[in-house]
């Protein structure tokens, strides 16, 4: 299963990583910490998950002169890429805002998964709220893990 | 017409005005024509009747023109109604081939400059002739060439005194919107022509004649019936110019020949010889430098001189391409007059100089339909529409390399406002179009261009980077030279969307702030190179990004979490939505001119607001500032501001969004304290002793409970306070308003300086920086409410509750946590003011900045966070330091540790001096001093010991990090700054004076360094 990691925050993507490492056995995990660096790999290759952070840099911090604008909607931008891609791509996005911005209007993240689906046209399985401090989230991010490698299976 | 005499019977000697629709419908269907002389005899300027006539003939009262009593009359067939109106003009036609004559006489007068003579003529018409559209405009018209804005504006009020919500007001509002010179005509005609046709039928009576005036052309003959019939409900004059132009627009409509055929000679002589001119007098009121004689200035001037036969064809022909659903869509076919037409057929092509010559095609085809006959100094406006008709006639199997197509596309600036969205897809669907990625780039560029949304954004770029192999950012510059070879405008258009915001988003191409500062630099040189317009900007960002690629790898902490907003991205913003506006606001500017005591805007906005008895009874006051430059200038300003502040893309929320919202706040803050959460977690499970373990371990339980304090209040804040205030976020501190005294004084001075620029270089300047920069001023008070906020609500309630909860616990563990509660109140202060930093104004691109303005904001900040600050400031140096961007990184750094260890460490209402020179012959060096008195001998040895030591580390790596760990208010950032520099002069010393007690250090640095500082 290729799955890539869209996570600028290196606190954040350690705990992503871990748990992808954990649920999915022969995982092949690659990460991109900026928009230029997610797009590159959207076009050229292929994921069956993509583990997406909404509010990113432009490019990579490491990079010379660092991460360049910030852009708060990042990873609408990666999905509204993805589109066009027409990948089977499923998408679970882990935000650390209260909701998405969906055509100039804020859809709170309980709805955000069914609505940025219905607006891409693509599996967006659920959008997380992150916090470093609590364990809700990876206990959500589990059970849509295990969505996707089920639903995997089944197709 | 015994029936005639019956319809009207109940008419003789009728006191009250009774309602003529149904009697004058009757006549006007059973009437045979032969009868019409007969029947005119009896029904017009009858004095048994209570009206007129059968319409309006010479009115005077406002209020019934049009008379709105028979608006419930339907049209008859086209060639009925003209006869039924030349009969109504025969009849009258001694006193209309009068005012006819006068007219043209008003016309003459207005062409050959007499405009006080024009005046006289129009009052002596009105008094004879009575009041009619075309006499409205000629009035209109002399008006603001005489009196100017504020003449115009007073003579709109007196014509519609009294009769505001009449239709004749309505009429008078559309003639003045085509009129005012800061309102673009193309805009006003598309403003009106939406609202117009959006009223029902019943009130035909209004939107006829004034959809007539409008468009001069007429989409179908039934259309023009129902204008003839309306036309004789307002005036005899307006009748009988309405059916003249109509024969001239529409000569291929048979019914019209009545005219010439039944028009008494006299009449149809007057037209001939006095309503043929093809001259149009543009008001010296518009010649702006920046407008003379613009294609947009030529087409409002037609509007007020369209009753010239050869104008309304020009006229019309040009509302054919940019009305065309309101002329009637493509039923209307070509335009009959005027412009060539364009590529129908490749022979058309040939005949005409069509889109493949080479010079610039467009512009020949306006010059050849609006010259010689007049000259224009521009022809953007009319070529775009031009352009766009012929996209939208454009057949797939006409013959047109994708090259022509590109040279229409970029000619044109502005045909996205003129072509539909169907258009470009359906070219877009031609497959020899797709094979050119340029044109494929352009045509999706229009898309976007249409409605901006993020959808078209992504394929345009796509687009642009199909046009290079990945990663092929060096490619564009050569690209542009072969472009340029065979269409130099193609490629200073191309070159124009490349900004630094564009590059940034090119996935494909570049990888890097680096890589994109690097192309946009070789873009600025190609520009620069290739362009005549526009050098100073380009120039200045040129050497701007030069300094930043300079300083890339040395890009520091606080550079890159410094309050933000992408100025690259507002003004491609701002150049799409206000533009339009900004040149509004210009024209106004000139038209205002310099005299005019209005007082400032200040005065007047308090004044309206707190004395609106004041727009009763002042005469111009309420009219003037409407429509006056500061009005303008505000809404410009009020809708940047809004953008500025939260637009998600480049705006300050997306800033918040990155920084605050996201966790770049928490974990700045969260990070450290929980190092040293797992230092202590170590050092118990070191711990051998049981007794000095269980007081360790009561020390992480207090730590753990001043942690979530941490993490709540932390929560709380970038969750509600670092916010833009609204509904949703009422605590949020970001206000971003200028309703505030001390802004509404900032927004004053402003418009004093843009103003006085605007009218110094005859409307040329940009004024968009000013714009800008007021932007940043405005959000300065927010910043300082921010850092005010952090400083005294934030850490100061943090800090008391470590002190609780440090005094909470027994004193084995007091002792043993001693250090650890050391660690992280310093921690919390360091880190706290790092955070103030975030929210401090970034500087500029700008090549000099006065070192004074520097000294006196950083003053200022260092006296928001010392709340105990009581000091007396003194700032001892000229206006004219300047000092170039390294410096004033570096200097401004500096200055921050030096005033505030003055501040931390000083006597409290003691002096805090700060003096700057200027050292050697070309002002090579800077040097800065800051003198400040501390409370006594023991406090000046301590600072003694304290300065020192920090000079004397000899810990590289500890001076390199101490930006980091002490602050703002560390020494030895000073020492590590200056280090940076690199250079021999610069120097940091600090002398102790034990009689006065005071500290005076002093700082050198040259006043232009290249290399500021390296990564922290």
């Amino acid at each position: 299963m290729n799955v890539l990691v869209v996570e600028d925050d290196e606190f954040k993507a350690a705990d992503l990583l871990k748990l992808l490492q954990e649920g999915v056995t022969g995982a092949v995990i690659i990460r991109a910490a900026s928009v230029t660096s997610a797009l590159r790999a959207i076009t050229y290759g292929k994921f069956d998950l993509i583990v997406l952070d909404m509010s990113l840099p432009t490019f990579d911090l490491s990079g010379p002169g660092g991460g360049g604008s910030p852009q708060g909607q990042g990873g609408v931008e990666i999905l509204r890429l993805a589109r066009r891609l027409e990948a089977k791509t499923q998408y679970i996005v882990v935000t650390q805002y209260p909701d998405v911005e969906i055509d100039g209007s804020d859809v709170p993240l309980a709805q955000a998964a069914k609505r940025l689906s219905s607006h891409f046209g693509i599996h967006v399985k659920a959008c997380l709220p992150y916090e470093f401090d609590r364990d809700d989230w990876q206990h959500a991010f589990k059970r849509a893990l295990c969505d996707v490698i089920s639903g995997r299976g089944a197709a | 017409m015994l029936q005639v005499r019956n319809a009207l019977r109940p008419f003789f000697g009728a006191r009250r005005d009774i309602r003529r629709t149904s009697q004058f419908q009757t006549i006007r269907q059973s009437v045979p024509l032969s009868n019409l002389d007969e029947l005119y005899s009896l029904t017009e300027h009858n004095p048994a009747y209570r009206f007129p006539g059968m319409g309006n003939t010479f009115p005077k009262a406002a209020a019934r023109v049009p008379d709105s009593t028979l608006l419930r009359l339907t049209p008859s067939s086209l060639s009925r109604e003209v006869a039924l109106q030349v009969g109504r003009l025969n009849h009258h036609g001694g006193k209309l081939a009068d005012a006819l004559i006068s007219l043209a006489d008003i016309n003459d007068a207005i062409r050959s400059g007499n405009w006080a003579g024009a005046e006289s003529f129009i009052v002596a018409h009105r008094e004879k002739y009575g009041i009619s559209l075309v006499l409205l405009r000629k009035d209109l018209l002399t008006s603001f060439q005489t009196l100017g804005l504020s003449g115009l504006s007073r003579r709109y009020r007196q014509t519609i005194h009294n009769v505001e919500r009449s239709a004749w007001a309505l009429l008078a509002h559309i003639t003045y919107d085509l009129m005012d010179p800061a309102f673009s005509p193309e805009r006003a005609t598309r403003t009106w022509l939406r609202w117009l046709e959006s009223r029902p039928e019943e009130s035909s009576y209004y939107v006829r004649p004034a959809l007539s005036e409008l468009l001069t052309r007429w989409p179908s003959k039934s259309s023009l019936a129902d204008a003839l019939l309306r036309y004789s409900a307002t005036s005899l004059v307006d009748l009988a110019l309405c059916m003249w132009k109509a024969s001239a627009v529409h000569s291929e409509w048979s019914e019209l020949e009545t005219l010439n055929a039944s028009l008494r000679p006299e009449l149809l002589s007057i037209l001939r010889d006095r309503f043929c001119t093809t001259t149009v007098s543009i008001p010296t009121r518009y010649s702006l430098k920046l407008a003379a004689s613009s294609d947009l200035n030529v087409f409002r001037a037609t509007f007020f001189f369209q009753e010239d036969a050869p104008i309304a064809r020009w006229r019309s022909s040009f509302m054919c391409v940019l009305y065309p659903r309101s002329v009637g869509g493509a039923a209307v076919g070509p335009p009959a007059f005027g412009i060539p037409r364009m590529a129908d057929s490749p022979e058309a092509e040939e005949q005409h100089p069509g889109p493949a010559d080479n010079r610039a095609p467009l512009e020949a085809i306006v010059r050849s339909v609006l010259e010689p006959d007049v000259r224009v100094t521009s022809i953007n406006f009319l070529a775009s529409a031009v352009a766009a008709d012929f996209l939208r006639r454009f057949k797939p199997e006409i013959e047109l390399c994708p090259e022509q197509l590109i040279r229409i596309l970029t000619e044109t600036s502005n045909i996205h406002e003129y072509v539909e969205r169907e258009t470009i897809l359906g070219l877009l669907g031609v497959e020899r179009f797709t094979q050119s990625h340029l044109l494929v780039f352009l045509l999706r560029n229009v898309l976007f261009r249409k409605d901006r949304t993020q959808e078209h954004e992504l394929d345009r770029r796509a687009a642009f980077m199909a046009l290079f192999a990945v990663g092929g950012r060096d490619e564009i510059v050569p690209f542009l030279d072969a472009v340029a070879r065979w269409s130099p405008q193609t490629a200073r258009y191309v070159a124009q969307f490349c900004t630094r915001t564009f590059l940034e988003r090119l996935y494909l191409l570049v990888e890097s702030v680096k890589e994109v500062v690097e192309t946009r630099i070789a873009i600025c040189k190609w520009i620069l190179a290739n362009s005549g317009t526009g050098r100073a900007t380009i120039s200045e960002e040129r050497d701007a990004l030069e300094r930043e690629l300079a300083n890339l790898d040395a890009r520091s902490d606080l550079d890159s979490t410094r309050v933000h907003v992408d100025e690259d991205s507002l003004r491609e913003w701002y150049n799409e939505t206000q533009r339009a506006n900004e040149l509004r606001y210009r024209q106004t500017v000139i038209t205002e001119g310099v005299s005019g005591n209005h007082g400032t805007f200040l005065d007047f906005y308090n004044r309206s607001r707190e004395q609106p008895k004041v727009r009763e009874s002042g005469e111009d006051l309420f009219a003037d500032a409407q429509i006056g430059s500061e009005f303008i200038l505000l809404s410009i300003f009020e809708a940047t501001l809004t953008v500025f502040v939260t637009d998600k893309t480049f705006g300050l929320d997306s800033y918040l969004s990155r920084r605050i919202r996201h966790g770049t706040l928490r974990g700045f803050l969260t990070t450290p304290v929980a190092r040293v959460r797992r230092r202590l977690a170590d050092d118990i499970e070191r711990e051998q002793r049981t007794a000095e373990r269980e007081s360790l371990q009561r020390v992480a339980e207090q730590l753990d409970r001043w942690f979530a304090i941490l993490a709540e209040r932390l929560d709380y804040l970038r969750r509600e306070v670092i916010q833009i205030a609204s509904d949703r976020h009422p605590v949020g501190l970001i206000e971003a308003t200028w309703r505030t005294p001390t802004n509404v004084r900032h927004l004053d001075a402003m418009m004093a300086r843009t103003r006085a620029r605007v009218i110094g270089g005859q409307g040329d300047d940009d004024v968009f920086s000013d714009v800008y920069l007021l932007c940043w001023d405005f959000l300065e008070r927010d910043l300082a409410q921010l850092r005010l906020h952090l400083n005294r609500e934030f850490y100061k309630n943090l800090a008391a509750e470590l002190i609780i909860l440090r005094d909470e616990m027994d004193p084995d563990a007091r002792r043993a946590g001693w250090g650890y509660w050391i660690e992280i109140a310093s921690l919390l202060n360091g880190r706290v003011q790092e955070i103030c930093g975030w929210f401090i104004r970034p500087v500029f691109r700008r090549n000099a900045y006065d070192l004074r303005t520097l000294v006196e904001s950083t003053i200022s900040i260092v006296r928001e966070l010392d709340e105990s600050y009581r000091f007396e400031e003194r700032v001892d140096m000229g206006d004219s330091l300047i000092i170039n961007r390294g410096s004033f990184d570096v200097l401004g750094d500096i200055l921050f540790v030096l005033i505030g260890n003055a501040a931390k460490h000083g006597k409290r209402g003691g002096l805090v001096l700060t003096g700057a020179e200027a050292i050697g012959a070309k002002c090579e060096l800077i040097a800065i001093e800051v003198v400040s008195e501390v409370e006594n001998s023991d406090a000046l040895l301590t600072a003694q010991a304290a300065i020192r030591r920090a000079k004397d580390a000899s810990d590289l790596a500890l001076i390199q990090s101490a930006g980091v760990i002490e602050g703002f208010s560390g020494i030895r950032k000073v020492i590590g700054l200056l280090n940076r520099v690199k250079n021999r002069s610069a120097i940091f010393t600090v002398d102790f004076d034990p009689h006065e007690l005071l500290v005076r250090c002093r700082v050198v640095v040259p006043s232009t360094i290249a290399f500021a500082r390296e990564r922290t």
